[in-house]
């Protein structure tokens, strides 16, 4: 059997096609989220503990230049913070949600806000320094290192809102609802009340 | 003590935050040491950047890793986890060039530092278009999660 060029060019330009579809870009996925949070989550959970590991090298060590890329990470996470903290106040209301992922969602707000406050108090902190080490070296570094656990432990309990539960996940809706099973009852917001904890455990 | 992590398929969504803050973080750094005209801030993003190329490392290995495990329907494979893994690819290239162009000049190249600069932007545009399909991968198909059926066709 022979192919001719025509169909070699045909068959190539198709071959292409399926390896580079231009069609999928244009950041498609960011127009499709129901918010943008997840955007914004990683800077302070990868600048928290890389802050804490800088610091720790440059107070340890005693070494400056360390100390001072420790202080850009830590300005970039705190920025990183207020970013998160306000677009997750602002997602709170845009994806159906159920009573389980509500009640995750209040204990991830309240750290969050604890978050914002910690990393003002350490940044405030580390303005108060001398050759680039923070006054009272040491308590920073524990300040900072429960920062950065809190900063891991929420990130814990958002993962498990989005992959266990499916909060935001588009085809866990259905789910959420519950349209299938029939069992879960979509989350209505009512802020100004205190909410029960739901009785049924985590899975 | 992070019990969210022991569900997971893989380590892969652990990881993906470190290349994508640091590298984004050293791109920043880079831009301000070169406006500024300050050494303290371009040895600040050198160090972001090497931590930055390390982590991207460590994400490539576990996403090449979680590659064949993942749970997702072979259409999803085709249209997003393929073109997500080439973008990233060409992201560790990128960033490998760069860390070593940075290592050889430390902290900041003066030697084509325009080139330099306009290098570390298009590894962020690649890296945010690469992540962009794994974000969608995530929150459209519930890719490494346990909350919906699989296998999910993918829809434009």
């Amino acid at each position: 059997m022979t192919t001719t060029p025509v169909a070699l060019r045909a068959a190539n330009r198709s071959s292409l096609r399926n390896k580079m579809d231009f069609s999928l870009l244009g950041f498609q996925g960011l127009h499709q989220v129901f918010n943008v949070h997840p955007v914004f989550v990683h800077f302070p959970i990868a600048l928290f503990p890389s802050a804490l590991l800088l610091y720790g090298l440059g107070i340890i060590l005693n070494w400056r230049a360390a100390c001072v890329a420790g202080r850009a990470c830590l300005y970039l996470a705190m920025a990183g913070t207020v970013a998160a903290v306000v677009t997750g106040l602002m997602a709170q209301d845009t994806f159906p949600h159920n009573e389980r992922i509500h009640h995750m969602m209040q204990t991830h707000k309240t750290i969050g806000i604890a978050l914002f406050l910690m990393s003002t108090l350490l940044v405030i902190w580390s303005i108060l320094q001398k050759a680039q080490r923070p006054k009272a070296a040491y308590p920073f570094l524990i300040v900072l290192a429960a920062t950065t656990y809190l900063v891991l432990q929420n990130a814990d309990l958002g993962g498990r809102m989005v992959f266990i539960e499916g909060a935001a996940v588009k085809p866990a809706v259905s789910v959420i609802t519950g349209e299938h099973g029939g069992h879960e009852e979509t989350h209505t917001h009512h802020h100004e009340t205190e909410e029960e904890p739901p009785d049924h455990q985590m899975h | 003590m992070f019990p969210g992590a022991q569900h997971l398929q893989n380590l892969h969504p652990l990881v993906i935050h470190f290349p994508i803050a640091l590298l984004m973080g050293a791109a920043l750094l880079y831009v301000t040491a070169w406006l500024l005209k300050s050494e303290r801030f371009a040895h600040s993003a050198f160090v972001v950047l090497v931590l930055g190329a390390l982590s991207l490392a460590v994400a490539v290995a576990t996403g090449l890793y979680a590659e064949q495990g993942v749970m997702v329907s072979l259409s999803v494979r085709e249209h997003l986890l393929r073109p997500h893994k080439s973008y990233m690819l060409a992201t560790l290239g990128l960033c490998t060039m760069l860390t070593v162009w940075a290592l050889s000049a430390r902290p900041f190249p003066k030697k084509g530092r325009w080139l330099f600069l306009f290098l570390c932007l298009v590894m962020i545009s690649v890296m945010t278009v690469g992540a962009d399909f794994g974000g969608r991968m995530v929150y459209d198909y519930n890719a490494g999660g346990t909350a919906c059926r699989q296998p999910i066709q993918f829809t434009k």
